[in-house]
């Protein structure tokens, strides 16, 4: 596909990395010189320097036969702007990065008078995210599918796990839950496989498990790792991901203390956010973090506009004794040079937008034949899990599992069907409207048809 | 740099070279002249290099800016080396030194020449000397590229793929700043190749309607598509004596001095895109007043108005473009005449063509630089931009220019210099004119190397520095250059 990505910050760099990688055709619009030449230099992409909303620039970029309009420069007008304006000049979807809550809860409105087709929001996403995980401490990251009603969890075992040394067979007779283990990372290497029944786990690996939000919650109880669920929470820096996630936090009844160095934000949040309490001061201040009780903390969520700080943070509240610490970092390479340090979760919007977008390339591409909806990247990009929905011109539809030949390496985690969930088994079959998730380490697959063997 | 990911690299690439010696193999079998050993040979040697380090590729490296241009470097030295073999082994110039600038000056699309009697030559080895010019004008690193993926790897992780092929094309294209036509730089090149075999296939079939033969017509439309200015015939195109040809020859070798970048716009129907090049206008107004000079010139020594003009229009065209083909031997012109010439070869063809020289581009950045000097000088408080096509040239490319100028006069300087040491029997005329000649890759100088002489009485020690000479000014120097920094060797 032909793809033109406006505005070429940091998600427009991740975004560019993670397209390209998909084999689209890709060119990019930015104001600044400097930026055009090193991502030129780095990706195999066209530059145009200027503004996206000028018609101009967008024909030089080739709007008339843009795919694909992405536009998220800072502005969440300019985004809007440039993407009407590609819209009328021939590109067959654009979408915009809009991060103004206001301005986002028009969608419908959007739609209909300027003519684009979705609007993103990378901070929403996070706090989804964030809150997720919060819900299930001990894992490392939480994801959904099907509407929130059956998630993937991934796991680290640990020495005192009574899953160390437990072969997949044996769950049944061992637990009561029924959970599914869809990949394994084996402990010391990079290597990811989807396991076979006789794989016998070891502590250090890192499991990606599949059950309903109850199973997944009842099997952590039995195998003792569900540890009190998360009541106070401390979020240092208010930006936006932080008002979104109080929001979230607030309503499941979690008290949430946010630290926020400018005033005038502080005031701000505190009109918007009542449940909250919102501390005017500096979060990097050591004394203030501990006046306002971080040891007593049962998670502590840095979000600061640096991904350093919010490093740095986390390895103070870990050392503290909070159980749970999450910190957004964007830039991924960060966390491969801290690769010594014990970061268990963290949270990267950039990388979250790049695998809605992702998702949302690959459905273009499909054309309403069971399209990919939803895409998470699992274990730094080598597991993919996904969601379609299963329309009756597929063609794995009312075969039995066993006898389609399915691609290697690749599991179908759950059907869900009306209301009911199922644990595919050899003799279930796909039906039309079914909600298909699979979990896969085959790269690039988007429609449901695709999981077959060509 | 990671000199085994260098290695595993350039291996790859051996094979493509490999792949250029079938055709000559080709020529050899359909004319029978007994010549297949010698491409043999080299291209069986060239397999088992490329089979020795390019199936496995090494855990670490990524390909930046260092790997780029070393790449570049060792491939066209390699080439030039395993080029010059079939001319030894089938005995044609038995002497490396000779085979070697041959190979450099074909490779290079200099097309100067150590050979006194090139009508004798056996079929397949006439056809090697004008491929090279024709795989060498656009670059083989780029006709790599388009035919296979140098960094072939469909599932490789995300972060691998960062840094990419880019580095070594922008290496190896000709011109101050590179810029793409579509996204992906495969197809890019892809686009430029057909684009270039397209209009090769034109200049074919026009020579043989002006009744060249087949393989005559082929070779020199190799050798114009290049700008190299080989040709089967001692007496260069001169021989044929032809309007028509000359006229051919002419107006193609002027278009592949053109930006090719020109002929993708003209495709895609935009022709704004055309009239916003300041290069090709600037192009365009120095042949036409050149040819104009000369015309008025030369006119006493022909006497007549329309026989100068074709003369001066081609010589122009062949000079400026780099070509260096001769109808006439102009080194009997007034100083006047050959004074131009030897600007024009300074001057040469547009950023992104096949010529060599400086480039209109970069001329017009310096003049436009050095104007604003002025008028900085008049008016201190006032804030100009230098401006190139309708864009402003950015702060870099300016200084970048700049210090390309001054790299290249002094290592022109120092070739002359070292030139009228070892050859010191000959005049400075000579002496200057084959180090412009070379260094700017056109072919014949004057006096001495002038159009109806040849290099071949050059010693030893001058062929290997003008040879020399020639890649520095093919790669413009700074690939080569950066290869002897010691920062580049670090890991």
């Amino acid at each position: 596909m032909n793809i033109i990505i406006i505005g070429c910050g940091k998600t427009g760099e991740e975004l560019v990395a993670s397209l390209l990688a998909e084999n689209h055709n890709i060119s990019i619009i930015d104001t600044l010189p400097s930026v055009i030449n090193a991502v030129q230099e780095s990706y195999d992409v066209i530059g145009i320097c200027g503004s996206g909303a000028v018609t101009d620039i967008l024909r030089e970029a080739g709007v008339e036969k843009a795919d694909l309009v992405i536009s998220c420069t800072p502005q969440d007008e300019l985004n809007v702007l440039s993407c009407t304006i590609a819209k009328r000049l021939g590109a067959k979807n654009c979408v915009a990065r809009v991060r103004n809550p206001d301005l986002h809860a028009q969608i419908q409105f959007m739609r209909r008078e300027f003519g684009i087709d979705n609007m993103f929001n990378p901070e929403y996403h996070a706090a989804n995210a964030i809150s997720r995980i919060l819900r299930i401490p001990s894992a490392i990251k939480v994801d959904s599918f099907a509407s929130g009603r059956i998630d993937i969890v991934e796991l680290k075992v640990t020495e005192k796990s009574p899953l160390a040394g437990l072969s997949l067979m044996q769950f049944p007779s061992k637990f009561k839950t029924r959970v599914l283990v869809c990949t394994v990372q084996c402990a010391g290497s990079d290597r990811v496989l989807v396991p076979s029944g006789a794989y016998v786990i070891k502590p250090g690996d890192i499991l990606n498990l599949t059950a309903t939000h109850g199973d997944i919650h009842r099997f952590f109880r039995e195998i003792g790792e569900l540890s009190e669920p998360i009541r106070d929470v401390m979020l240092i820096g208010g930006s936006r991901i932080a008002y979104y996630l109080t929001k979230m936090l607030t309503d499941s009844g979690m008290r949430v203390k946010i630290i926020e160095s400018d005033e005038n934000r502080c005031l701000e949040l505190a009109r918007e956010l009542p449940k909250a309490q919102i501390i005017h001061g500096d979060g990097s201040d050591h004394e203030l973090l501990v006046e306002e009780g971080i040891r007593n903390m049962d998670a502590c969520i840095p979000l600061t506009g640096m991904d350093e700080s919010n490093m740095i943070l986390s390895l103070y509240a870990l050392s503290e004794g909070v159980q749970k610490v999450i910190p957004k970092i964007n830039k991924k390479t960060l966390l491969g040079m801290a690769g010594g340090i014990q970061l268990n979760s963290g949270i990267s919007p950039n990388q979250l937008m790049a695998n809605v977008i992702i998702s949302y390339a690959r459905a273009l591409g499909q054309s309403g034949n069971s399209a990919i909806r939803t895409l998470y990247k699992l274990i730094d990009g080598q597991v993919e899990a996904m969601e379609f929905v299963a329309t009756d011109k597929a063609e794995v539809i009312g075969t039995p599992l066993c006898d389609l030949k399915l691609k290697k390496n690749l599991l179908i985690a759950g059907i869900v069907r009306g209301s009911h969930i199922i644990y595919p088994g050899a003799n279930d079959v796909i039906c039309p409207g079914d909600i298909v998730i699979v979990v896969t380490t085959n790269l690039y697959i988007s429609s449901l048809d695709g999981i077959l063997e060509e | 740099m990671s000199i085994r990911y260098i290695f595993y690299l350039c291996s790859r690439i051996f094979f493509v070279l490999a792949i250029l010696m079938v055709l000559p193999i080709l020529v050899s079998l359909i004319y029978n002249d007994g010549c297949v050993t010698a491409f043999l040979i080299p291209a069986l040697v060239l397999v088992a290099l490329g089979l020795l380090g390019g199936f496995k590729k090494p855990a670490k490296g990524t390909l930046f800016a260092k790997e780029g241009f070393a790449v570049v470097t060792i491939i066209w030295i390699v080439f030039a080396v395993f080029g010059a073999m079939p001319f030894m082994i089938s005995g044609t110039i038995p002497r490396f030194a000779d085979a070697f600038f041959e190979t450099v000056s074909g490779f290079t699309t200099t097309g100067s020449t150590i050979l006194s009697e090139v009508e004798t030559l056996p079929n397949s080895i006439q056809f090697w000397r004008h491929f090279i010019v024709w795989i060498g004008g656009m670059g083989v690193l780029a006709f790599a590229l388009a035919i296979l993926p140098i960094e072939s790897d469909k599932n490789k992780k995300r972060s691998q793929s960062v840094g990419s092929d880019v580095y070594i094309i922008r290496a190896e294209s000709p011109g101050p700043m590179f810029g793409k036509l579509v996204p992906k730089l495969r197809f890019n090149v892809q686009i430029l190749y057909l684009i270039y075999a397209v209009m090769t296939l034109a200049e074919i079939i026009l020579l043989l309607l002006g009744g060249m033969d087949l393989f005559d017509s082929v070779c020199h439309s190799f050798a114009s598509a290049g700008t190299g200015g080989f040709s089967t015939k001692n007496a260069s195109i001169g021989a044929y004596d032809s309007a028509y040809i000359e006229t051919v020859i002419g107006v193609f070798i002027l278009m592949f001095g053109i930006n090719f970048n020109i002929f993708y716009f003209l495709l895609t129907k935009n022709i704004l895109g055309i009239l916003k090049s300041d290069e090709l206008r600037w192009y365009l107004i120095i042949v036409a007043s050149a040819v104009l000079l000369i015309t008025l010139d030369i006119r006493s020594l022909y006497g007549d108005f329309f026989l100068s003009l074709r003369y001066a229009f081609f010589q122009v065209a062949s000079i400026i473009t780099t070509s260096g083909f001769a109808t006439t031997d102009f080194d009997l012109w007034s100083s006047f005449s050959k004074g131009i010439l030897v600007l024009l070869m300074f001057c040469g063809g547009c950023a992104s063509s096949t010529a060599g020289g400086l480039k209109v581009s970069r001329l017009i950045i310096m003049v436009k630089t050095a104007l604003k000097e002025i008028r900085y000088y008049l008016n201190p408080r006032e804030v100009r931009a230098i401006r190139c096509d309708g864009n402003h040239v950015p702060q870099s490319v300016v200084t970048g220019v700049s210090a390309y100028f001054v790299v290249y006069m002094l290592i022109f300087a120092v070739s002359v210099l070292l030139i009228t040491l070892a050859e010191s029997g000959q005049s400075l005329e000579t002496c200057f004119t084959a180090v412009a000649t070379c260094f700017n890759n056109v072919g014949p100088g004057l006096d001495a190397v002038g159009p109806t002489r040849n290099f071949g009485f050059l010693s030893d020690v001058s062929k290997y520095l003008l040879s020399i000479n020639m890649l520095l000014g093919r790669l413009e120097l700074f690939p080569i250059l950066a290869l002897f920094s010691k920062t580049a060797w670090k890991h």
